[in-house]
């Protein structure tokens, strides 16, 4: 690869609100709440399935203090969906602002909006509510059979655009996909396996649960203040659920505390807007910790069946994925998270025979949503397991079998056209691929080499090695766009205004780097303001893995734009065409001679001289391809035989994801997204009991790792450049929470022999293993 | 009377903070001044914020008084205040020599800040079945000094813990301190905790030993498991079987199922019942293990 020389880009520059942030300065949405706002408290359904027989909120509404009471019979009742995604959602419509149905353990009753919590506390418990109890679906496998109850009975929930859908059955959607013909590369296979895994529930966990404030401006319109991914969605949603037009709605993100999917979703702004309707006055709305585990969002638990046949010289002939995925009480990103699990898995081996199916269905648990990983954390888990599982039988080294089968640059998949984000996808050649490399390289900080078979361990404690190699998308081809604003002020700095929506990833510095580099000028001119639906353009925001490759090159084609104007304008004051000028160091400067302005000066004279006008544009973009970034983990774990815990002693991660344009925050993508897949793997779990609810809900007994639990880490970030993205950049945010699922279960495998097909890889599977009697993989 | 009022905060509680074991023992002993004791409140101030204990009327503070701090040693034992903390615990040199399982147990309480607040008396207080003081307590064969104005009791820690959740102590008394035998010269402890990570993690089971091995034989055995039933346990039957015999695969085998069998642990939010089991008997076992290895 040839070395470019970036002069902003590519450079590990302070993030621009490092010292904001570590100062503490005001930033988040609890940090801007109104003293005199009211506070919201939402009573929730104790039952898994349920109607309301009978509600009485007079008691409450009475009470001192109390300023609105909201529940089915006072709101409009407009059946939406609450994922943030593209218009017209891929999800169904099967959510309403409040509904006289229970769904889940956690279902919106009634809220209650008061001086105090205290107040508003004491007003849930004044609320009467009875309820005819139905019988309820908690396990995803009695979802569909015969005779089970049905979750969306109501008559408005539908899907809005043409896939399967069938309430009836709790169908949430459905898709297949066959190339060539499965069973037929089955049959020409040496060696099969076909398994069943299951990917548990998991929550993001944000450091800044999910929090939005609200009040009605004198313009009569609602001022939304909210911890979001997705601001513009937002608005759109809100003001659809509330049925006003959009123009009344402006939706603000301050600093996020963390997403992670989790705020690519509606889960408070609809009650907060409605509130600051209902009483004019300021409201603010906190979820709790509790809350957040069992209102918010999960990751879509799927149980799956993965076939694989390969012949004995290491010829993948057929590849079969089935997933039935659980949505829970609503369909949010049922679909697409499951195409994922097609789309950005299946396409890394080369073969021939590939089947594909996703089925989502409901249930009454938590609802899932988008997280980080989308699907591919679930498929990878399976896929890559079941990978060193064909490989033993064939008798190949599990590294060498995916080192022949793996894509590469120039290569195609039949897939990409075959499965988009619930349509047609795009087709796409791979034009960046160093998948081997990354191999080799994390091969050797692991010591591949010094791998035996689990066969020949002895003693207490037994090493092992895995390995899993990943792939994940860059935006969502021909359906995402991203905007950017740039204007030019007089001491030469620029506005940098951005729909794209940092949610503590470092995105705004990233986009600076990319709008300083373009402009030829320092990192320190450029002001970001990051996102306001009233000053900045559309952008879909933050999910998708498409900040920096789609609104990085948004930010690129404005910049470049911009700089044109910068040229034609430091041109006329040096009195030279604009091709015998160019930009260099915040000046623009003859190519061949002496003369030279500042960007100050040219700014001063466009705003003040002679031909006035405002340096500035706006630019927006959609992409066509999504050119994956790749990856290939290896973990060490060390399993004590005498009480089957698992050890992780190291974990290696290397990726390509491009041009890393701050490399240091790439970096901390791949080990904030590996921590987040080791501590999945490792302790995280959902626990219920018979009736749907949730036993764990808090940082008690969810258990996460602390640092004190983390291996050695080390990640290696593999040069790249692809040529699609902007200055070489593919994404890097989500593909590394992939990798520890299969790579630590394919780890304890190569130590001790237990084969863990459903997590978190706890002591007591691992015992059951080392005995002989692991249960058959279900769901919760 | 509106609902309001009746829900509780942590800033209703009417809280005092005597200076003098005296002080506390007057306030304890009227009905009208007669407070919760808090020795720190790493597990009450959990239980009142979610519910599952009441908000309490009133408070005692007993961390900060001084009679309740010291840790002292005597020729057979170590005395160690009520209001000690686990991190004083796990750093005092007295406790290190004298019921080393002590200290390491209490290394592995919570994380460095309940290990901060939290205390022994308020640990044993708390009575939890995952305890992880109680089977170091329990393996010294010591006491816990309780006193009132009428003056103070002594109760063998063997017999502290009634049942679940319960202790013997009256509603006018203190925990003061506990007097722990030292570990005789050529015995040997260990002490384990199996949770689901290395901090904030309440054990799935845990469990201490002490031990002698004599002209090849074990001749003393004390072992104490936690979180396998309603209060930490000593395995008597287990500890007299031991005594006298070598230690060999056959006798760990032995051993490691008589505790399988002798432990009747429930399955709970964090572990099954089964897998309980199966690692106390796994734990004793390699109490005995290290025992040999140490005693050479």
């Amino acid at each position: 690869m040839k070395k470019r020389n970036f002069k902003v880009v590519n450079k590990p520059l302070r993030k621009i609100d490092a010292m904001t942030l570590a100062l503490g300065k005001p930033s988040y949405v609890g940090d801007l709440k109104p003293r005199d706002a009211l506070i919201i408290k939402m009573l929730t359904s104790p039952h898994a399935h349920a109607r309301i027989t009978s509600i009485d909120i007079s008691e409450a509404e009475q009470m001192p203090g109390v300023h609105a009471v909201l529940y089915y019979g006072n709101v409009p009742r407009i059946v939406h969906t609450t994922a943030g995604q593209g218009y017209p959602e891929p999800s169904p419509y099967d959510t309403f602002m409040f509904d006289s149905k229970m769904r889940f353990v956690g279902d919106r009753v009634a809220a209650v909006a008061a001086e105090t919590e205290k107040i508003a506390e004491a007003a849930l418990k004044a609320i009467k509510v009875e309820y005819e109890v139905l019988p309820a679906v908690l396990h995803i496998e009695d979802a569909m059979k015969e005779g089970a109850p049905v979750i969306h009975d109501e008559p408005e929930a539908r899907a809005v655009i043409p896939v399967p859908y069938d309430k009836d059955r709790n169908m949430a959607a459905k898709v297949d996909m066959d190339i060539g013909e499965f069973e037929k590369g089955m049959a020409e296979a040496d060696a099969t396996v076909d398994h069943r895994f299951y990917n548990h529930y998991g929550q993001h966990c944000p450091v800044e649960p999910h929090v939005s404030m609200a009040w009605v401006d004198r313009e009569d319109r609602i001022i939304i203040t909210t911890s979001t991914q997705v601001p513009f969605h937002c608005r759109r949603i809100v003001a659809q659920t509330l049925g006003i037009p959009v123009r009344r709605v402006r939706v603000i993100k301050p600093r996020i505390g963390g997403g992670f999917g989790a705020k690519q979703e509606i889960v408070l702004e609809d009650v907060v807007a409605m509130m600051a309707l209902r009483t004019r006055k300021p409201v603010y709305w906190e979820y709790t910790r509790k809350e957040e585990f069992i209102s918010a969002r999960t990751r879509h638990p799927m149980l799956m069946r993965i076939r694989i046949g390969a012949k004995r010289d290491g010829t993948i002939t057929a590849l079969g994925l089935d997933c039935l995925s659980n949505t829970g009480w609503n369909g949010s990103q049922g679909l697409t998270v499951v195409c994922n699990c097609g789309s950005k898995v299946l396409p890394l081996y080369r073969c021939e025979h590939i089947h594909f199916n996703g089925t989502v269905v409901y249930t009454n648990l938590p609802a899932g949503g988008a997280y980080r990983g989308y699907g591919a954390t679930q498929a990878a888990f399976a896929l890559e397991c079941a990978m060193d599982e064909v490989a033993e039988k064939i008798g190949m080294d599990p590294l060498e079998f995916r080192a022949m089968n793996h894509i590469k640059s120039g290569d195609t998949s039949p897939i990409f056209r075959a499965l988009g984000e619930g349509r047609e996808g795009v087709d796409q050649a791979i034009t960046s691929c160093e998948l081997a490399r990354c191999i080799k390289a994390g091969a050797r900080e692991i010591g591949w080499r010094k791998r035996k078979p689990h066969s020949d361990k002895k003693g207490r404690f037994r090493r092992g090695l895995g390995m899993a190699c990943l792939m994940q998308g860059s935006a969502i081809p021909e359906i995402d766009m991203g905007a950017a604003t740039l204007k030019m002020n007089e001491d030469g700095s620029f506005n940098l205004l951005l729909g794209a929506t940092d949610l503590g990833t470092g995105s705004d510095t990233v986009l600076a780097q990319i709008a300083a580099e373009t402009l030829g000028t320092d990192l320190e001119q450029i002001i970001v303001y990051s996102s306001d639906t009233d000053m900045t353009p559309f952008d879909v925001g933050a999910y998708a893995s498409s900040t920096t490759y789609l609104s990085g090159q948004a930010v690129q084609n404005v910049a470049e734009k911009v700089r044109k104007q910068i040229l034609k304008v430091g041109a006329e004051m040096l009195d030279r065409k604009p091709s015998e000028v160019t930009v260099q160091d915040s000046k623009v400067v003859e190519k061949n001679g002496e003369g030279q302005v500042s960007f100050s000066e040219i700014a001063l004279y466009s705003m003040y001289n002679t031909n006035q006008f405002q340096i500035g544009d706006i630019s927006s973009k959609i992409v066509h391809h999504s050119p994956p970034p790749f990856a290939a983990h290896f973990a060490e774990v060390e399993v004590d035989t005498l009480t089957g815990r698992v050890q992780l002693i190291k974990y290696v991660a290397a990726a390509d994801c491009g041009t890393p344009i701050h490399p240091k925050l790439a970096e901390g993508q791949v080990e904030g997204a590996v921590m987040n897949g080791i501590t999945y793997a490792m302790t995280e779990q959902y626990l219920f009991n018979d009736k749907g609810r949730m036993t764990n809900p808090g940082f008690g007994e969810y258990k996460l790792f602390t640092l004190r639990d983390l291996p050695e880490m080390k990640t290696i970030l593999v040069p790249s450049y692809e040529k699609t993205g902007p200055y070489g950049a593919k994404s890097i945010a989500e593909i590394g929470i992939n990798g520890p699922m299969p790579a630590i279960g394919n780890a304890i495998y190569n130590a001790c022999g237990v084969r863990l097909r459903s997590g978190p890889f706890t002591a007591e599977k691992v015992w059951q293993g080392l005995n002989g009697n692991l249960p058959e993989v279900k769901s919760e | 009377m509106s609902p309001v009022s009746t829900l509780k905060t942590f800033e209703d509680i009417d809280c005092t903070f005597p200076k003098t074991l005296q002080e506390a023992l007057e306030l304890m002993a009227d009905e009208k001044t007669r407070g919760v004791p808090l020795a720190g409140g790493t597990d009450l101030m959990v239980q009142w914020e979610s519910g599952a204990l009441p908000m309490p009327e009133r408070v005692i503070n007993v961390k900060s008084i001084p009679e309740l701090r010291e840790i002292s040693e005597a020729d057979n034992e170590v005395v160690i205040g009520g209001s000690v903390t686990h991190m004083e615990l796990r750093q005092s040199s007295a406790v290190r020599r004298a019921v080393p399982s002590l200290a390491e147990a209490a290394a592995t309480i919570g994380g460095f800040q309940i290990q901060i607040m939290g205390t022994l008396a308020g640990s044993v207080a708390n009575a939890s079945p995952a305890g992880d003081l109680a089977p170091s307590l329990l393996i010294t064969d010591g006491t816990v000094t309780l006193a009132g104005v009428r003056g103070e009791r002594e109760v063998k820690l063997t017999e502290f813990w009634k049942g679940y959740r319960e202790i013997d102590r009256q509603p006018d008394e203190l925990i003061v301190r506990f007097r722990l035998p030292r570990l005789p010269e050529g015995h040997y402890e260990s002490w384990r905790k199996l949770g689901a990570r290395k901090a904030q993690a309440i054990s799935k089971v845990m469990g201490s030993s002490r031990g002698r091995m004599k002209d090849g034989v074990v001749s003393c055995f004390k072992v104490a498991l936690g979180s396998i039933a309603p209060t930490a346990v000593r395995l008597y039957d287990v500890e007299q079987w031991i005594v006298g015999q070598p230690i060999h695969d056959e006798t760990l085998k032995e051993a490691e199922q008589r505790v399988a069998d002798a432990v009747k642990p429930i399955g709970d939010i964090r572990s099954t019942a089964e897998y309980r089991k199966w690692v106390s008997g796994r734990l004793v076992r390699l109490f005995l293990e290290e025992l040999a290895a140490r005693s050479g």
